[in-house]
Formats: C-alpha cells, structure tokens, sequence
C-alpha cells in the first residue's frame, strides 16, 4: 500500500533522508522510530505530497505521487503533530469544508460529522470556532477530519501530543480496530510503548537513513533480545548527534 | 528596547541570508525588477509633472496643490494604517502573548508595538515620499540640500500620523468595541461627504474650481493643523524663507517627540487594560448553520469552487484584521466623492473634459488597485500554516485559484462599476464615453486580481503568523508597483489617443481609439494569464 523506491531528500545541502526504502502493506501497522532531526516528519510529509522528493519514488495504493498526486491524495490522511486548522470556522463547518473537498457524500458527511465528534465528546462544541478550542480538542478535530473520507493510508506524526488520557486511549484503540479493517497506518514517534503496544513492524531511522526494520520479536532476537527502548538507545546512540 | 530591534535585525537578516543561500538568482531577479519599478514610477511621476507644466499656469496651479493634498491624503491613510496594524500587532499576534510572559514592563512591549506598527504602516508612503521628492527636486532645479531637508520633515510627520493611528486605535478599543468604531468611523465619512456636498461654490471655471475657495484644498493647507507642516516648511524652505521654514520644522519634531514621551510614559497603563480586553476574549460566541451556507450564487458553481469561495467568504467576515481595512478604502472613496462633485465638467474645454474623464477613470482604478493589493495579494498568505490542508487535498491548484479569483473579481467588478458609472454620471458623461471607461475598468479589474493572485501566490509566505504583512512585505510593493504602473500605462494609452485628437495631430480618432482598445486588451488579458501561470507554477513546486 505504501512503497518508496530509494527516496531521498535535501534541505539546501542537508541530506534529510536518505535512499530510503519502505514497503508496508495493506492493514499494517508501522511505527517509525527515530531522535529527533533523524527524518521522520520528512518522510510523512513526502509521503503525503507536502513535501517533494529529491530522488526516488512513492505509491500510494500503486499510485505514483509525484506524476498523479490527485488520485493518490484521495487515499491518504495526514495527521501533523501540530493541529494547524482555520480558526475563523466553526468544527462542524471546517469538517463539511474536509468532506466536500473529498467528495463525500452530504448525508453520509453529516452522519459521520455526527458520530466522531459524539465519540471524542466535541458535539457541544461543534459551532464554536476553532480559535476557541484547546491544543487538544483541535488535534481531535484533526483526527476527525482525516477519518471522514474513509483514507486507505493513515499518516501519523507523533499522535499524542497534548491529548488527554481518554482520548489516548480512544485514539489507540480507534487506530488498532481501523488497522485490522484494512487501514494502511504509518506512525511516527518518540513514544516507545505506543510502538510496543500497536505496531505490526517497526522501523527505526537515524540521520535520514533507515538503520534496522521488523517485528519487534525479530528486533529483539536480532539484538541479544533487549527490550526496544535498549535497542534504539544502542542503535541510534551514535547517530544522534550526526 | 535596542534588543528588541537587534532580534528583529538578526531575524530579518537571517531570513535574507538563507534566501539568498537558497534561490540566488530569484533574490538578485527581485532586487533588480523592484530597481527598475521605481525607475518607472520615477518616470511615471516626471511625466505626469511635466504634463501639468506643460499646461502652463494652471498646471503650476495643479502642482501646489497636489503637494499639499499628497500629504494630507498620506496623513490619514498612514493613521488608519496604523491603527488597524497596532491592533493586530498589540492584541491579536502571539507573539505578544510570548512578550507579556516575560519580565518586562508594558509600556515598552507597548512601544516595541507602535514603533513596529509605525515602521509597518510608514515606509511605503516613506518610499513614495522620496520618489515624489526626488522628481520634483529634480523638475524644480532644486539643490540636494532641499531632498535632505523634506527628509528631515517626513519623519515627524509620520511619527505623528503613527500617534493619531495609535490614539484612535486606543480610543475605539477603549469605549466602543471593533464592530461599533468600524461604524462610528464610516458615519462620520459620510457625514462629512454630506456636509461637503452641501458647501455651494460660486464659480464654475476651472481656476476657480481649483483655487483656495475650495474647502477641501483650503483643508490642506491649514497652516495650524500638523498634516501641513512638512509641505509648509518644504515650500518656505523652497521659497528661501528659511524662518518660517524653521517654525514649521521646530512644529514637526516638538510635537512628535512629545507624542512619543507621552505613548512611552502613558501607554504601558492602557496597553495592559486593552491587552485583557481584547487578547483573551471571555466569552464564546456560537455560529449555528449559517445563512452563508445557502447563498444563491454559489449553487451556480461546483461544489469544489464553492466550497472554497465560501470558506473564504467566512474567514473574512469573522476576521477583523480584514474587514477593519476596509476603513482605508472608505477613506480613499471619500477623498475621492468630495472633490469630483465639485467639477463643472459640460463647462470646460475638450482638453480638460478629455483629461478628466481619463482622470476619473484613473482614479476609479487606483481605488481597485488599492483594494487588490489589500485584500486580493495576500489571500494565499492568509492561508498561513493551514496551506497543509489545500497541499494535501485532492483538489487542483488551478481549481483553487479560480475559487480565489471568481470571488476577488465579482466583489472588485461589483464596487468598481458602481464607482466607475455613479461618477461617469456625476460628470455628465455621453454614453459612449461611459460605456468606453466601464470596459476599460472591466478588463483593468480582471488584469489587477490576476496580477495581485499570481504574485500573490509567487510571493506566499505560509510560515508568517500575522499575514497582513504580507501587503508590506517585498512581494506586497512589487504587486502595488505593478498594479500602479498598469492603471498609468492604462490611462496614458487612451487619454493619449484622445489628446492627439483634440490637437489636430491624428484625423480621427475612432480608428486609433478601437486599436488602441484592441491591442491593450489582448496584452491586458495575455499578462493577466502570464501571471496566474507563474503564480500556478510556484504554488506546486512550494512545500510546506
């Protein structure tokens, strides 16, 4: 479902990612670890178009972004770490303004609009501008808004940010019952355990280069079996500071 | 305080550098285009002296008078300007919010905002001013000396524009609220409007139309009010009367340098007041399904374009920071109303009835033009860090764009053929003529919004927090110089074909006039498109 062929990335002469490599298939659920500064948002944001690539090539869903970005944009959802939405419009209207750009339905939007902001308790809210809204409550909207055209892909960048424990909770389990329908997710985060406890396979990426990749079984067996946490300090220790 | 404009340096110096890292020879491009632009304003502005000159007397006549009105115009447009920018900049921006935080006092996070909004509001008028100096230096024979000493009057005269802006922000914020002062301000335009219409004049000629008697001349040049003490010491000091020149000058720092010690002393108290106020607002306003939603016009168009023209439509409703512009345009109309009433035109010569249906024209365009570059140039910026929502949906760039332009054009067509054919009536124009000018003005409108779009979207910034400055920023000059230069060539074009005419030099001139129309409206659509192209292009290949 996602596929990138030796994808490279340069900010003037700062290689920010590197020949890099994915292919993750259709329901997984991948977690990307790495320190900061290793490339992870880079590789969302090339993932979902925001970004254009150096060298290389990305699928998604078998579209190529670069030569079809429409099509393949219709198959993703993109969550940015932080929750940057149109403060002069209210919830419910922003997410009709997703919907309607998505091409979904107006009877299924409303229905939909309905249901997630009833499940992340925003239904109060819903005609209040977004400028009134906490950190939190615009990272739920945000949530939202990549759930309501049924995306192929998730793209996830540090998914917990400024929430609050139920809606962590809801947000992983939301993310684990999507998945098993068929939801392609990449996740990348700081957050070890949310790799340990969600991820099918899970990558970890130093100085824009993909340095180990597999189950966490096969991570672990591959490194004396240490628990992740000693595995990614072991591997990305010398890479930190690149 | 010095920290602060040396955090402001550094930033603005660091932003250049990776610029210059970065893009070259787009950097060193932009720099030699925003050299030539002034040379054509130069130009632009020595022609049209020279043009006034040449009509002998009563061009000399013209020129005084302009010198006077130029600074009075600029008086109340920097005010309003500063007003609405330390508005934003004070209680709206984060960054403030960031400033209160720290251990330091109001009054100078209250002065770091006024010398930012002045600077903000004050140096393209600075620009122009010494554009404007320049050339009539130059026309006037005058020494060097004389550009040194108008610099030295503008200065105080923007500083005290800056403090009229800063009082009648404080004032509205203080006893009424934006929505109220917004009203308040219009009324007293149009009471004023109101009051002029009804001031009789005596005679129709030209001279007299443009002779002291008139109110809004007389205005100008009232020797006791501070919009007139930087033309009054230039002209003295032009005339070798170096006392009274003195007097006005002393006039222009004293008072200026008194505003600033009263804003630095008194301000931080109502900075502090305001900031509670306005920054953290307490109560939160609920907007059910909206009337919006259902507006005609929009069904006529795709849900995709109209989902787009009626987020922005929103969006500026409920933004402030835009609609309070709208004081500047207010402003210019009435600038404008009260002095084109006052025109006998069916008494004057064809060279005159010539000249001023062009220069009606010409006006009714610069109004637009001002309007595009407010409201129309920065309308990719005001997507600000929320562009990763149009990058990353479905949609074609091109799709949004014509959302962007079908809303810009039908809004600037609606108010420019009002303007353009309530004062082609208040002329007493023929018909032909009228319909002549509303199509000059239609294609001219649709040139302006896809100039002001596609550089717009060459010059968008989505990582700036406050996106007006977008309009003051490099891209924001050269869209006004732009946009500027076209309405002159515009206007030069026509008012020359006629001019030739009436001097016997061409046989006839509906011939001339209809390639003339011809040609400039195949370049005026074929620059349009150009531009919306480049700014289509830069818009796919900008990441976020």
């Amino acid at each position: 479902m996602i596929k990138t062929v030796s994808l490279s990335k340069k900010f003037n002469e700062k290689e920010a990612l590197r020949n890099l490599n994915l292919n993750i298939k259709k329901g997984e659920f991948y977690c990307m670890l790495g320190p900061n500064g290793a490339g992870k948002t880079t590789t969302l944001k090339l993932l979902s178009g925001l970004l254009r690539p150096a060298k290389g090539k990305i699928y998604i869903g078998g579209v190529n972004i670069t030569l079809n970005p429409e099509e393949a944009k219709k198959k993703i959802g993109f969550i940015p770490d932080t929750p940057f939405v149109y403060e002069n419009l209210t919830a419910d209207e922003f997410l009709n303004f997703i919907g309607n750009i998505f091409g979904v339905e107006k009877k299924l939007l409303k229905r939909k609009i309905d249901y997630y902001l009833d499940i992340f308790g925003l239904t109060e809210y819903k005609d209040h501008l977004l400028r009134e809204y906490s950190h939190g409550m615009k990272q739920k909207i945000v949530y939202i808004s990549s759930f309501i055209h049924n995306p192929e892909v998730l793209l996830v960048d540090e998914p917990l940010v400024g929430l609050d424990p139920q809606a962590i909770h809801l947000i992983k389990k939301m993310l684990k019952e999507e998945s098993k329908r068929g939801l392609t997710i990449l996740m990348c985060t700081h957050i070890l355990y949310i790799a340990e406890e969600l991820a099918d396979r899970i990558g970890i990426l130093a100085g824009g280069k993909l340095i180990a990749e597999g189950t966490l079984k096969e991570l672990s067996e591959n490194m004396n079996k240490l628990s992740l946490e000693e595995i990614f300090l072991s591997l990305t220790r010398n890479s930190v500071y690149d | 305080m010095i920290n602060f404009i040396r955090q402001r340096y550094q930033a603005a110096s660091n932003i250049l550098s990776i610029y210059f890292a970065s893009h070259p020879l787009r950097l060193t491009t932009i720099f030699l285009s925003m050299n030539m632009a002034v040379l054509i304003v130069y130009a632009a502005i020595w022609a049209g002296f020279r043009f006034l000159i040449g009509l002998g007397g009563m061009g000399s006549v013209i020129i005084s008078h302009l010198f006077y009105l130029l600074f009075f115009i600029m008086f109340f447009m920097v005010a309003l300007s500063f007003a609405i920018l330390y508005y934003n900049l004070s209680f709206r921006s984060k960054e403030t919010k960031f400033l209160v935080n720290l251990p330091i006092k109001s009054r100078k996070i209250s002065f770091l905002k006024f010398i930012e909004s002045s600077v903000l509001a004050g140096w393209i008028p600075l620009a122009g001013f010494i554009i404007f100096i320049a050339v009539y230096s130059n026309i006037n024979n005058l020494t060097p000396f004389m550009s040194l000493f108008s610099f030295v009057c503008i200065m105080p005269f923007l500083i005290i524009a800056s403090a009229i802006g800063y009082l009648l922000c404080i004032t509205i914020l203080k006893f009424m609220n934006l929505k109220k002062g917004f009203v308040v301000i219009c009324v007293l335009l149009l009471a004023a409007v109101l009051f002029y219409r009804y001031h009789k004049t005596s005679g129709n000629n030209i001279l007299y139309l443009l002779s002291e008697e008139i109110i809004f001349f007389k205005i100008s040049k009232l020797w006791f009010l501070p919009f007139s003490w930087a033309p009054w010491a230039i002209v003295h000091t032009e005339n070798g009367n170096l006392l009274r020149a003195g007097v006005f000058l002393i006039n222009l720092w004293s008072l200026s340098l008194l505003m600033l010690s009263l804003i630095y002393t008194y301000g931080g108290k109502v900075f502090r007041d305001l900031f509670f106020k306005y920054s953290l607002p307490a109560h939160k306003r609920s907007y059910h399904k909206n009337y919006l939603d259902k507006i005609f016009f929009l069904r006529i168009f795709p849900v995709k374009i109209a989902n787009f023209i009626l987020k922005d439509i929103k969006m500026f409703i409920r933004e402030p920071v835009l609609w309070t512009q709208f004081l500047i345009f207010f402003g210019l109309l009435f600038f404008y109303f009260v002095n084109l009433q006052k025109f006998s035109y069916n008494l004057l010569s064809d060279v005159w009835k010539n000249l001023i249906t062009f220069l009606n024209a010409f006006s009714v365009l610069c109004i637009s033009s001002a309007l595009t570059i407010r409201f129309v140039f920065p309308q990719w910026s005001m997507e600000g860090k929320n562009y990763w929502i149009l990058k990353l949906s479905p949609v074609k760039v091109r799709d949004i764009l014509t959302a962007k332009f079908i809303l810009s054009f039908s809004a600037l067509t609606f108010i420019s053929m009002f303007l353009i054919l309530l004062s082609d009536k208040m002329l007493g124009l023929k018909s032909g003529f009228m319909l002549l000018t509303a199509f000059i003005t239609a294609v001219s409108i649709f040139s302006l919004t896809s100039f002001s779009l596609g550089l717009g979207a060459y010059f968008a910034d989505f990582k700036k927090e406050y996106y007006l400055k977008a309009v003051e920023s490099i891209g924001g000059v050269i869209t006004l110089i732009v946009n500027f230069s076209y309405v002159v060539i515009t206007i030069f074009g026509f008012t020359f074909v006629n001019h030739i005419f009436i001097i016997r030099k061409i046989p006839q001139k509906d011939t001339y006039m209809l390639l003339v129309l011809i040609l400039w409206s195949i370049l005026s659509i074929g620059s349009s498109f150009a531009l919306l192209w480049i700014g289509i292009s830069e818009l796919k290949r900008k990441e976020y």
